[in-house]
């Protein structure tokens, strides 16, 4: 890197995309063309993801700025006021030492999104320069796996993809089971609505889970290892493809690995999009090339896993973990969250929150720092009222308990489940027995249709909680719903069917109010369940046209400055109207 | 005709005749020789039971609310022969001795409202009429029932 | 080889290691259900109906893939257990599309396997037909003539023409075998030596003698009648059901051993405390032998008759005095019954006067429809109020029109008299034909109802005696004959439990399984089949036939027989005695209807030349796609689709019948449902012989 050049960091991960990085990068390239004279690089996602792109600029002295919501036409004027003359735009850039941002930073702890969003995924370099590989050449030289697992035992780290097992247990069984053949697998099936932490780490820090499986791979005598990745994510899996080339060209994968007697590959396979194949007895039988349908455990995979091999599964963020404990040592990372929950968690914060994205958080922080100190709440006037967490599998938790520390057993007693990490916020706006529904639906559609009570129990529940919502329940629907739900719970064989119910569980648990207006009012109070609720514009309205211009159906009349009135007959229920509405004029009836 | 001279007194003429039918169910219920049809108008009895109670909580203050629209009347009552009371009787001559029964208080009540003044009273006459009503359709359709093939 | 000791059901096991608790259970013969499981292959667990509990596991687990392990104390039975078993079923059963029986069948009272005779009676074997309907029915040519044939409304050939005559079709069967000079007499079980009063030689107390006797019971029938047939034979006149045919089926009773004791009146010359004194348990099938009365003015005038009492006279005496303008009252088949008769008996006018319109009256469309072609006329929503015996000597009857009012809430329309249309009609005679009521006031100690019928269980037939059973009429209240046999067959068998000292648990009802009635079913089922028109029963000439009472119907030819019998569709599933479904549905007493929601559509694939696959009546427990993996080496057949739209499918979307032929029948073996059926099974519901029923139990 020159010094004599500033150097202009683009983040490039599928948000930032998403978000219009790659117009941002092409016009950069299109300025150097043209003479711009700057080092071009690009990053991964810093998990600010409300306000991407972003681009870093560092200049000359090293000093760095950070810009945020880069728009096509700020990038042209960042190009020419910084980057060409030398003056910074604080206005577009974000100062992390201030404001909400400390509040959002400030309470994270970063270790496995340490990298992300800093370094060029792209380029090993970048990795190594912040000491990436010196664990695995660590393990390799002192040539002691009983004690790389005792190491990771020590850390407490727990499966990061929601069941949360000991993660040197699970390595220990494998350890002790002889066989002339064993495997470690990366499972990066990331399929839960919401959730986007592998996805981050995958493009963002790819060689973080690559040293992590190898020194896995070491520590229970594995010499092949698979990715699962989902096939909707081809960044990652790209990413990926260019890591494992540029591992294998310096000698950090393959054959007698820095020289040592340690031979370790490993490949990327493409899932076919099934839900079902996080499910990890489904995802083996998905790579050995068969229909991806989980069987019952016991045999558990340590002892007889991918071609009956012992195996060692975890998921992405859990390997991405270990090269950080390797290098800081157990203590430093047991040394943060509680008795039974050690080191961080990531989550991805979604739905009604104003600072969505990705953040990652000591273990025994409560749900209210998170929801509301790092993302800063709904944004609007309207109230959180729930955050579902874990998925699909997990469940709602209500505001009341907001004083839940992150803590794997803590969020079980909710009802919800830690899961993988997926945080969907909830306002008022946001029925409950429509969530169920919307959960319970993905469950439905995603059960690999082997067990009856996954495959026909969870149809039945659906279609109960969709007659619901279209105000066609009864009240022996509650009862039946919940002996359904119990029934599916005991008595199916993953952890798929195991969990479906749970959302609707939690739900009527903590807003069995919510069920029974449904019911026997006929009523959603939340206006979401366009059968039972209408919308009526209040005295408050002050004629700002704002519903009548958003109106899909303009069935909304009413002059400049005047009351707007809906048309009742006309109106669809879609409730924009009140989603835009900057008075809270439109009341749901 | 000036004995109606309050609601009340109404009230209580009423309140003696459903006295006096289940005082009537009763009797029969005890007389009758099927254990099956003692129960049935032992359930007759309960009925007019309450109805009784119905009229003592309008006494109390309650409102007697008639039917908005005409009860439907079958006209059973008006052809079928009169029956004879006795311990042997059918379900069928239960019912029309059910039927003709509220049949006579119907029209009780009905020639009452006409001779009274007082409109709260007549309303009320005419409220009682059509609660008489009601249960002479209750009896004549399941007579109707009864007479599947006729 | 390692051992493992377990507890299972409270008993210490030894097993070899890897035993799963399945094997274990069934090696000690406990009853575990399971669809999926199956000793060739390697465990699944996909059903999840083979569940246990294992002491310290919050869940349920599947007992067909969980090895016992040492130490582990298994629970294979429970409340929670049953439960779990029952709710598996259901939801399998919500999700399943099919009949197990023929609606024809179930529709039945009686029961009688109709595609069964039916096929019989298309492969010419008239015989083995009869036996079958004999197995559930004992007149088959008396109610061959004069049943409602409800089995004929629910007939799915509907959905291509016209139901089978399927009623006709059993006179033919029982006409014909007793044309061929031998009747079938029915192996009876060894005599127990006990003996049974039935009061009753109606179609309730004939069927009822007739079972016993198979049971090896001795019957005396006590009737009130100089001769058997009870209604069939004083209720319905003989143009319908000629005398010698109720003779013919009677005799083949009293040659199994019945003895028939006539004008014997029920608490006249007999007790029933005498009857429980002298006999070791007691039928009443009394019927319903009462006319309802009128309750009209002028009842009792002399001209005024009862139909059954009209009908009861004329067929003791086909010669009775009629005048000549006779008016019926009532809208049932016993008021068509006596204006036919009455026409027949010289009457010159005969109308029928009924207080509703045509639609709602209870009396069968085709025998309306023939007292039309003889000259009856109808007279609807009119309702005599009054009779007088006028100055003239004639009957004078006033009439009143009716209209029908709004619906009530039970959402039927009730007749209504219109005021002021009443007028006077002149008649010869009255009769009076609007129903039956139960005498039962000769048996006393027995709970009635309040409609004065016998307060039976109507499965069972059991009474509030031990001793005393009772069916048909005087338990249902006037009803068809046919539902009068099934009752009298049912009280056999509860008898029988009775006198052997058993519980009395009746016939065992099994499960069954239904696409619904006529107007609710797929209309797939009706594809490929060619439109053929039902037979049409031959009839006398109008002309010819009021003259007398010779049998209006004389009965199909053999060559329309085997025709019309090839026109059914064989309704009803060819596994119904080997489903698993089926079988753990009755024992869980599962409810088809439990859950319900979107379901499997039929569809059927019958591509391969030996085997057809049922999608819709597959449960996916894996087992086709596993044996061909496993066993065949071959990928005939695999899963596609997720969630409630998975399905087993040939691979590669190909019909089933490019799939190797290799090992098919395995594969039909080994499908615990009907799904996967040869298409040279036929249809068998149920074995020709009367036995005692075993209670089911599973597999």
């Amino acid at each position: 890197m020159s010094e004599m050049r500033k150097t202009i960091v683009v983040g490039m991960s599928s948000c930032n995309i998403a978000a219009g990085a790659e117009k941002v990068y092409g016009i950069i390239r299109e300025k150097m063309a043209d003479g711009l004279d700057v080092n071009l690089s690009i990053t991964g996602c810093l998990g600010l993801c409300f306000c991407e792109p972003q681009v870093r600029v560092i200049d000359e002295d090293g000093s760095e700025h950070l810009y945020v919501d880069v728009t096509p036409e700020r990038i042209t004027g960042i190009i020419d006021e910084h980057l060409k003359g030398g003056r910074p735009i604080a206005a577009w850039a974000s100062d992390l030492n201030q404001g909400a941002m400390v509040k959002l930073l400030g309470k994270q702890r970063r270790i496995v999104l340490a990298n992300c969003g800093r370094i060029n995924p792209e380029r090993i370099d970048d990795y190594l320069a912040q000491g990436g590989y010196q664990a695995l050449e660590r393990v390799l030289r002192e040539n002691r796996p009983a004690a790389v697992i005792d190491e990771v035992l020590a850390s407490g780290l727990r499966g990061r993809g929601g069941g949360g097992f000991s993660t040197g247990l699970k390595w220990r069984f494998a350890y002790n089971n002889k066989a002339d053949k064993k495997f470690v697998i990366c499972n990066a099936d990331e399929g839960d609505p919401g959730a986007f932490m592998d996805r981050t780490v995958l493009e963002s820090d790819p060689h973080a889970v690559l040293e992590g499986m190898a020194i896995g791979a070491f520590a229970t005598g594995a010499d092949e290892a698979y990715i699962y990745c989902r096939a909707e994510y081809p960044l990652a899996v790209k990413r990926l493809d260019l890591a494992i080339a540029q591992a294998r060209e310096r000698g950090l994968l393959g054959k007698s690995i820095l020289g040592t007697p340690f031979s370790f590959d490993i490949h990327v396979k493409e899932g076919a999009g099934a839900f079902v194949c996080g499910e990890e007895t489904a995802l083996m039988a998905s790579i050995e090339g068969r229909r991806g349908m989980p069987r019952i455990r016991p045999p558990f995979p340590a002892e007889a896993g991918l071609l009956g091999k012992p195996t060692t599964i975890n998921n992405v963020e859990t390997w991405a973990n270990i090269p950080w404990i390797i290098r800081h040592g157990a203590a430093d990372f047991a040394a943060q969250g509680t008795e039974k929950s050690k080191g961080s968690k990531v989550f991805a914060l979604a739905g009604k929150i104003k600072r969505g994205g990705l953040v990652e958080v000591p273990m025994g922080i409560t749900l209210d720092e998170i929801i509301h100190d790092i993302g800063g709440g709904t944004g609007s006037k309207r109230q959180v009222k729930a955050v579902q967490m874990g998925g699909p599998s997990g469940g709602c938790v209500p505001r009341q308990l907001f004083d839940t520390r992150i803590d794997y057993d803590e969020v079980v007693k909710t009802g919800a489940i830690m899961g993988s990490g997926g945080m969907v916020v909830m306002d008022e706006t946001t029925c409950m027995v429509d969530v169920a529904r919307y959960f319970l639906n993905f469950t439905q559609l995603e059960s690999c249709g082997k067990c009856t009570f996954c495959r026909i129990g969870t149809t039945r529940m659906l279609e109960i909680l969709t007659r619901i919502c279209h105000g066609r329940g009864k009240p022996e629907d509650i009862p039946m719903l919940e002996d359904l739900a119990d029934q599916i719970k005991h008595t199916s064989l993953c952890g798929l069917g195991q969990t479906a119910p749970n959302p609707v569980l939690t739900t009527l648990r903590y807003f069995r109010d919510e069920y029974e207006e449904h019911i026997h009012e006929k009523r959603c109070r939340a206006g979401k369940c366009r059968d039972l609720c209408s919308f009526e514009i209040t005295d408050r309205c002050v004629g700002c046209t704002l519903c009548a211009r958003n109106c899909p159906v303009n069935c909304i009349a009413g002059a400049s400055k005047e009351l707007h009135v809906i048309d009742q007959n006309r109106c669809i229920r879609c409730g924009v109207c009140r989603d835009v509405c900057p008075f809270d004029a439109v009341a749901v009836r | 005709m000036s004995k109606w001279n309050s609601v009340d007194e109404v009230l209580d003429f009423a309140i003696a005749r459903e006295q006096e039918a289940v005082d009537f169910y009763c009797g029969l219920a005890k007389k009758v020789d099927s254990p099956a049809l003692g129960e049935l108008l032992q359930g007759f009895a309960d009925e007019e039971m309450g109805h009784k109670e119905k009229l003592l909580g309008v006494k109390a203050g309650g409102a007697l609310i008639g039917a908005d629209t005409p009860v439907t009347d079958l006209k059973m009552a008006d052809y079928l022969v009169d029956v004879e009371v006795g311990p042997d009787m059918s379900l069928a001559e239960i019912l029309i001795v059910a039927m003709k029964r509220e049949k006579a208080a119907f029209k009780l009540y009905t020639r009452l409202a006409s001779m009274v003044s007082d409109p709260r009273v007549r309303k009320l006459f005419l409220a009682l009429a059509q609660e008489e009503a009601k249960h002479k359709l209750r009896f004549e359709i399941e007579y109707d029932e009864y007479l599947t093939e006729g | 080889m390692e051992r493992i000791t377990f507890a299972l059901d409270g008993k210490k096991l030894t097993v070899a290691k890897g035993t799963t608790i399945l094997e274990a259970a069934r090696a000690e013969g406990i009853f575990i259900p399971t669809f999926c499981h199956n000793e060739k292959l390697k465990p699944f667990a996909s059903c999840f109906v083979c569940v246990v509990e294992i002491a310290g596991r919050a869940g349920l687990v599947p007992s067909c893939s969980t090895m016992a392990a040492e130490g582990m104390t298994v629970v294979t039975d429970s409340e929670r257990i049953r439960k779990a078993r029952r709710t598996c079923v259901e939801l399998l059963l919500s999700d399943h599309e099919g009949d197990c029986l023929g609606p024809c069948m179930t529709t039945c009272p009686a029961g009688i396997d109709i595609p069964g005779f039916v096929k019989h009676l298309a492969e010419g074997n008239d015989r083995a037909a009869l036996e079958l309907i004999k197995r559930n029915m004992p007149l088959p040519a008396v109610l061959g003539r004069i049943c409602t044939r409800p089995c004929e409304g629910e007939c799915r050939r509907k959905l291509v023409e016209e139901p089978i005559a399927i009623c006709q079709l059993h006179r033919f069967a029982a006409d014909r075998v007793s044309a061929s000079g031998v009747e079938y007499i029915p192996r009876k079980a060894p005599s127990s030596g006990k003996r049974v009063a039935v009061v009753g030689a109606g179609p309730a107390g004939l069927s009822a003698a007739y079972y016993l006797h198979l049971l090896g019971h001795r019957c005396t029938v006590f009737d009130m009648h100089e001769k058997a047939g009870g209604m069939t034979r004083y209720g319905i006149p003989s143009y319908r059901l000629p005398r010698e045919v109720i003779e013919r089926e009677v005799a083949v009773i009293k040659e199994l051993g019945a003895e028939f004791r006539f004008n014997t009146r029920l608490g006249v010359d007999i007790t029933l405390d005498r009857l429980c004194a002298d006999f070791d348990a007691v039928f009443l099938g009394l019927g319903a032998q009462l006319a309802k009365p009128m309750s009209i003015r002028g009842e009792e005038t002399e001209g005024v008759l009862s139909g059954i009492g009209f009908l009861g006279a004329s067929s003791r005496d086909e010669s009775l005095k009629i005048g000549r303008r006779v008016m019926v009252v009532g809208g049932g088949n016993t008021a068509v019954d006596a204006a036919r008769t009455a026409l027949r008996l010289g009457a010159g006018e005969v109308s029928i006067l009924y207080r509703r319109t045509r639609a709602e009256m209870p009396a069968w469309e085709e025998e309306i429809h023939a007292a039309e072609k003889e000259g009856v006329r109808l007279d609807i929503l009119a309702a005599p109020v009054a009779i007088d015996q006028g100055p003239d000597g004639f009957l004078h009857v006033t009439c009143i029109e009716m209209e029908l009012g709004e619906p009530d809430a039970s959402g039927r329309r009730r007749p209504i008299p219109k005021p002021g249309s009443e007028h006077l009609r002149v008649v010869d005679n009255v009769i009076a034909a609007i129903g039956q009521d139960v005498d039962a006031s000769d048996c006393s100690g027995l709970r009635l109802t309040k409609w004065q019928t016998i307060d039976a269980d109507l499965h069972r037939g059991t009474t509030n005696i031990d001793k005393i059973f009772a069916g048909g009429d005087c338990v249902s209240g006037a009803d068809i004959a046919v539902t009068a046999v099934a009752a009298g067959r049912r009280a056999a068998v509860s008898i029988d439990q009775y006198l052997r000292g058993e519980k009395v648990t009746g016939e065992p009802v099994l499960y069954n399984h239904t696409m619904g009635r006529i107007t609710e079913v797929d209309s797939r089922v009706a594809e490929g089949f060619d439109k053929v028109p039902r037979a049409a029963m031959p009839e006398r000439e109008v002309e010819e036939r009021i003259r007398g009472f010779a049998e209006v119907e004389t009965g199909f030819s053999e060559a329309a027989v085997r025709q019309e019998a090839a026109r059914c569709m064989e309704c009803g599933c060819r596994d119904v005695n080997e489903c698993r479904l089926r079988s753990y549905a009755t024992e869980f007493h599962a409810d088809q209807f439990h859950y319900r929601g979107l379901k499997r559509v039929y569809e059927r694939d019958d591509s391969h030349a030996e085997v057809v696959y049922d999608a819709h009546k597959c449960i996916q427990c894996g087992n086709c796609v596993r044996l061909s993996e496993e066993i065949l080496g071959t990928s005939a057949v695999g899963f596609t689709g997720r969630g409630i739209s998975a399905r087993v499918r040939p691979a590669m979307g190909r019909p089933l019948a490019e799939v190797d032929g290799k090992g098919i029948d395995q594969l039909v073996e080994n499908c615990p449902v009907g799904a996967l059926i040869r298409k040279d099974d036929r249809v068998a519901a149920l074995e020709p012989e009367f036995k005692r029923p075993e209670p089911p139990h599973p597999e």
